[in-house]
């Protein structure tokens, strides 16, 4: 089944690592959008529709709790799944982060598992040729 | 606390570097920026950070160009050749990112820490004077099969 997906970070590294480790997951059909901050991803899901947001916390302009709470106040984008990715650690965040409306936490640094592990949450159990076990891909931790 | 937060960097940047970055490092506590100072890195590339909360103050990230460089490649999976200047700029940025993240979590995951957006710096802010509100300091030199890294971070308890 192909998804589409928007991931969030100002870092695009870090992008760049978590579209491949999500790609390696199940996921290799999926279409991937990008932004860098809270404010050009909600200008992205104007015209967009995505089936995930994969987001950052700490960043410029609009960080991931404002735009949480930005797509919960519309009747359509807080139908989206939001997984947060960040390095912010502390009880008092993650409880916040899900408060808001999160469908999941996964803290940096992360492994594979992690981000599988939440992925399996929101989507279920998926199995497609891009899998773990049979990637061909770097992420083989 | 002091202590505290020296032993949460060296559990932090050995995580940060083995899990996002496969390597394998030795941390050296006690070396100071002195001995740093004594094999100058080549092209070294530094980042800072601000944080705040029951602790205040700066971290900085040294990595040289040729670490810096396979850190990259292995994070982005990209063949050398494809390596740009952002590309590098953005994955020292990110490691001093996930390197404070990880302390703070380590060092105390009830308190809130608030880290700012990560900055390129120079050499000056790796080995210049504390600044001068800031009265503490750790400086840990990271050594890897390929040169060393070094994480200093100057600090306040509020």
């Amino acid at each position: 089944m192909a998804f589409k997906m928007l991931v969030v970070d100002d870092s695009l590294p870090m992008r760049s690592i978590i579209i491949r480790t999500i790609k390696a997951s199940g996921f290799s059909d999926t279409e991937f959008l990008e932004a860098g901050n809270g404010k050009e991803a909600l200008a992205v899901l104007e015209s967009e529709w995505v089936d995930l947001v994969v987001t950052d916390y700490n960043m410029p302009d609009m960080n991931g709790m404002e735009l949480i709470q930005r797509m919960k106040t519309d009747e359509i984008l807080s139908a989206i799944p939001v997984l947060v990715v960040t390095t912010e650690g502390s009880q008092q965040k993650v409880e916040e982060f899900i408060a808001q409306g999160a469908a999941g936490y996964v803290k940096k640094p992360f492994t594979p598992e992690a981000i599988r592990s939440q992925l399996a949450n929101i989507f279920g159990e998926i199995e497609d040729e891009g899998s773990f076990e049979n990637s061909d891909d770097d992420l083989d931790f | 606390m002091k202590e505290a937060l020296r032993t949460a960097m060296t559990t932090s940047i050995s995580e940060v570097l083995e899990t996002m970055f496969f390597m394998t490092i030795d941390v050296n506590e006690n070396a100071g920026a002195e001995v740093f100072l004594r094999e100058p890195a080549e092209n070294p590339f530094v980042s800072k950070l601000v944080f705040s909360g029951c602790l205040s103050g700066l971290f900085f990230l040294m990595i040289p160009e040729n670490i810096l460089r396979s850190m990259t490649e292995t994070f982005m999976g990209l063949d050398p050749g494809e390596v740009t200047l952002a590309h590098l700029n953005g994955t020292v940025q990110e490691a001093i990112n996930m390197i404070a993240g990880n302390t703070f979590s380590t060092l105390d995951d009830t308190e809130v820490f608030e880290l700012g957006i990560p900055e390129l710096a120079d050499m000056n802010a790796m080995t210049g004077a504390r600044p001068g509100q800031l009265p503490e300091e750790h400086f840990l030199l990271v050594e890897t099969f390929a040169g060393n890294l070094a994480l200093r971070v100057c600090f306040k308890i509020e």
